[in-house]
């Protein structure tokens, strides 16, 4: 049975209409991307899943259940949201950042307990040693990790990313991607939106291609990402290279 | 690596239990302080006589305890501010307490149950009545505030415009009365309560600040958790299993309720509100389960030695401790920003 099914869904920021009726379902374990150009509703469709933003039509299920009939502690610890920016305002150190995900599990304070499960997070991201680092300290690359060790700390099973690799330079980008692969292969479901349609095409078990806020396609990469969706979706044509599972601009600098 | 974790959460433990032994030392440790130096053993000679000095002592006690409460209501109240309005330089009194008071003293002099005119001093005979309209007026204007930053979505930036825009009503109301309805003695009065200073507080006064106390810090105290969150940012918040705008709510109300306490039995001390958070978060981190009662405790002790000084530096002249506060706080809070760097001491 799907985890996540949407039905329908249509959702407003004020008078704008973001998302039109759209329609998916991720199965458990899957690795949706979300993709689309930029303003197409990635972000909104995330949000509404993560229960942040209610639809105006439609539903969202999660289990089978409603996602409105779930409190905000049930849903917070059923869901893991990385959302695309996050710069804490205070100084924390890592392990105390991390521990903020365990909100959902405490009523007065967090327990010895918490403090392992949050260091459990952060083994599964594989920055344990970080734990006593200042956030500040971090590099782009280690800060990714810790905010998904953040999310995972509430042992979710569906974890929600929003454009996880986008500050991030190529070896970071392969090692965040390596690690979503992972978690989502040990069962996790994981719904990302993302930018890079190479590690679309790599990575991803199921592409949901957004387009003005519609379902413009939805299937296995390499049923949506041919060169002829990828143009009518971004607008600029693109080399599809099945052999090397790779999207590459089609226009050389000139 | 653990280890080293909760060697640290220690270390902040401990520092907090020096900090308020400090504070609870400076009690008596201040009262030594005055426009007559009494040294140690006159205070404890002192104890058992009841002579004039010893009343002057049991005055300066009085004083410190009260420097002690309201320094530790203002600390914990930047603190809830600065985290609910998302900015370091927020303070209860950008939600226009200080205004809000000010008119609610000018108001109840107008109305004249705030003491009778024709002398400066008669006015202080009902200072109960003060206390109320200006604690009142602070309570009116918190909520009217809040009223209009929730028909906003309640984030802060509709609090810091709503803040903004009924501090400067709220100024022009007040220099309105004071124009037009004051006499030169009321007028005074006004000016002169708008100073922060810890002599008008009685035994009265005192066990009101004793009575909110407990609800006060206990209330600080537990919100740390979501004020972390708080400051992650309301998707955060929200997915990590609280409603931001009610936690929000919540704190501005708390922060309010400690600054306004504070406010309509000393004046206006707003900027304590801002130098102690900073110190507290220099000197033991950002996470609201140590900040919290770090930054009370700093406040306390801040306060009970800034008066001490307010009482020597030109004895036998009493300055009122909200200006010694600012000429001594605020060359250090511009050092320790300009130290700190761009990102204004958001270091570990």
């Amino acid at each position: 049975m799907a985890v996540i099914r949407v039905r329908g869904v249509s959702v407003y920021l004020g008078d704008y209409q973001a998302l039109r009726s759209v329609e998916l379902e991720v199965e458990r374990g899957e690795l949706l991307a979300v993709i689309g150009p930029n303003g197409s509703g990635k972000t909104t469709l995330l949000r509404t899943i993560a229960g942040v933003l209610k639809p105006r039509v439609g539903t969202v299920y999660i289990d089978g259940r409603e996602l409105r009939e779930y409190s905000r502690r049930e849903l917070a610890r059923r869901l893991g949201y990385v959302p695309q920016r996050l710069a804490p305002q205070q100084s924390l150190t890592v392990l105390e950042f991390v521990l903020t995900g365990r909100r959902a599990y405490i009523s007065f304070d967090y327990t010895r307990r918490d403090y392992e499960k949050a260091l459990e997070a952060l083994r599964k991201v594989g920055a344990e040693d970080l734990a006593d680092r200042p956030l500040s300290a971090l590099s782009g690359g280690e800060f990714q990790r810790v905010i998904i060790a953040r999310a995972l700390a509430c042992e979710p099973e569906v974890l929600i990313l929003d454009e996880p690799t986008s500050n991030l330079d190529p070896k970071y980008q392969v090692e965040i991607m390596e690690l979503v692969k992972r978690l989502s292969r040990s069962g996790m479901t994981v719904i990302s939106s993302m930018h890079d349609l190479t590690q679309v095409y790599r990575y991803a078990d199921k592409v949901l291609a957004l387009k003005d806020g519609r379902v413009y396609a939805c299937g296995r990469p390499e049923e949506v990402l041919t060169e002829d969706n990828l143009r009518q979706i971004y607008g600029v044509k693109v080399r599809v290279l099945p052999e090397y599972k790779a999207v590459i601009p089609d226009q050389l600098p000139t | 690596m653990a280890q080293r974790v909760y060697e640290l959460f220690e270390k902040r433990v401990s520092l907090l239990l020096v900090l308020a032994a400090l504070t609870v030392a400076s009690v008596p440790a201040t009262v030594a302080f005055g426009t007559v130096y009494k040294p140690w053993e006159v205070v404890l000679g002192l104890l058992e006589g009841s002579s004039d000095v010893a009343q002057a002592l049991v005055l300066r006690f009085r004083r410190a305890l009260v420097s002690l409460l309201v320094g530790a209501f203002l600390g914990g109240a930047g603190v809830l501010t600065q985290a609910a309005f998302r900015n370091q330089l927020a303070s209860p009194f950008t939600l226009g307490i200080s205004s809000a008071s000010a008119l609610g003293v000018a108001v109840a002099l107008v109305l004249g149950v705030g003491g009778r005119g024709g002398s400066w001093f008669v006015t202080f005979s009902s200072p109960a009545v003060l206390a109320l309209f200006a604690f009142t007026f602070s309570l009116a204007q918190t909520l009217l505030v809040l009223l209009l930053a929730w028909r906003a979505g309640l984030d802060p930036r509709a609090l810091i415009l709503a803040s903004i825009s009924l501090n400067f009503l709220y100024q022009a109301v007040l220099y309105l009365v004071q124009y037009l309805v004051l006499n030169e003695i009321q007028l005074a009065t006004v000016v002169f309560w708008t100073f922060g200073d810890l002599g008008r507080a009685g035994w009265q006064e005192l066990s009101f600040l004793l009575a909110g106390s407990p609800v006060i810090t206990l209330a600080y105290l537990l919100l740390h958790k979501d004020l972390d969150l708080l400051l992650l940012g309301d998707d955060v918040a929200e997915t990590s299993g609280i409603n931001p705008r009610r936690t929000r709510l919540i704190t501005v109300i708390a922060a309010a309720l400690g600054a306004a306490l504070a406010t309509s039995f000393v004046g206006i001390l707003a900027f304590l509100c801002l130098l102690s958070p900073h110190l507290a978060r220099l000197l033991i981190g950002g996470r609201h389960k140590y900040l919290v009662p770090a930054s009370m405790l700093i406040g306390a002790l801040i306060l009970e030695w800034a008066d001490a000084i307010s009482r020597t530096i030109l004895s036998p002249v009493v300055l009122p401790v909200g200006v010694t506060l600012s000429m001594v706080g605020a060359p250090l809070l511009v050092y320790l920003l300009l130290r700190g760097g761009p990102s204004g001491g958001h270091k570990g």
